[in-house]
């Protein structure tokens, strides 16, 4: 019985293998996907929130120690975002809901930093006022 | 034909096409795959790409070994195995509240069900045990 089982896991790797030769390229320049997160979870640790709204958006209302990108600016929200991460500390760039402004900064922003723990926040702005954010 | 032999037969059907259609559609995009994994978070992204290369294949190849008498146990103790962590993965992410396709068959067309998921997880774990104690009770259908 074991001496199957091993069989039959050695064999699968025999193609993956050759699976990985021959698709290299894309493998290889596969990029991590920036992931979603819940208000609920992502208020349940240490986070620092980005604001990836127009700025007029962020002063009618926003989540309570967010930084807003369009006020900052690139550079100074990198400025921020260094002096304020620690180890531990998950980023979550938000929008309006149903907006790729904060994907796309989020994608950004780990392609500028390298931080692991970068979310974009599910249902956006919307999300984090129906739990009461502001 | 008896109880017994229905149900292995059921078992075996069931298993190879669930595993065989899984694999096959997973088999063509990796990195779709991969990207299922690592919502799941508990797996870096390198973790989640070598395991989207290597799972489907392992379905796969556990799928046609169900048609080799002497690898028929051995298979089907596989699969079970690959149940259970399938399922340990799916509850975490149920429990953490995540919305995510279960990636079962691959990436987006999995749904995003994970109840969903987790009920067809438990079957398939199900229908594995029920063969394993099935022949194991009668030591000459052992391959």
């Amino acid at each position: 019985m074991i001496r199957g089982v091993i069989i039959i896991l050695l064999a699968a790797m025999l193609p993956a293998l050759a699976s990985v030769a021959l698709r290299w390229e894309r493998l290889h320049g596969a990029e991590a996907p920036v992931v979603g997160i819940t208000y609920r979870e992502a208020s349940r640790g240490a986070v620092l929130w980005l604001d990836a709204r127009p700025a007029e958006d962020f002063r009618r209302g926003h989540v309570a120690g967010a930084i807003s990108i369009a006020d900052e600016g690139w550079d100074r929200t990198l400025a921020v975002v260094a002096r304020r991460w620690t180890p531990g500390t998950r980023i979550v760039v938000y929008c309006a809901a149903g907006c790729d402004l904060a994907r796309e900064a989020a994608v950004r922003l780990r392609g500028d930093t390298g931080l692991p723990d970068i979310y974009v926040l599910e249902g956006g702005w919307a999300a984090a006022a129906g739990e009461g954010a502001r | 034909m008896n109880t017994r032999r229905w149900i292995e037969g059921v078992a075996l059907v069931t298993l190879a096409a669930v595993f065989g259609v899984a694999g096959a559609l997973k088999l063509a995009g990796p990195v779709v795959f991969a990207d299922a994994i690592y919502r799941y978070r508990l797996l870096p992204w390198g973790a989640s790409l070598v395991l989207a290369v290597y799972l489907p294949w392992l379905e796969l190849i556990c799928a046609l070994a169900l048609g080799i008498a002497r690898l028929r146990r051995p298979a089907v103790a596989v699969m079970m195995g690959l149940c259970v962590l399938f399922l340990g993965a799916l509850i975490a992410a149920k429990a953490r509240g995540l919305e995510l396709s279960c990636g079962c068959f691959g990436g987006a067309a999995s749904g995003s069900d994970l109840g969903q998921a987790i009920v067809r997880d438990v079957v398939v774990l199900g229908l594995a045990i029920a063969y394993l104690v099935s022949v194991g009770r009668h030591p000459r259908n052992r391959a």
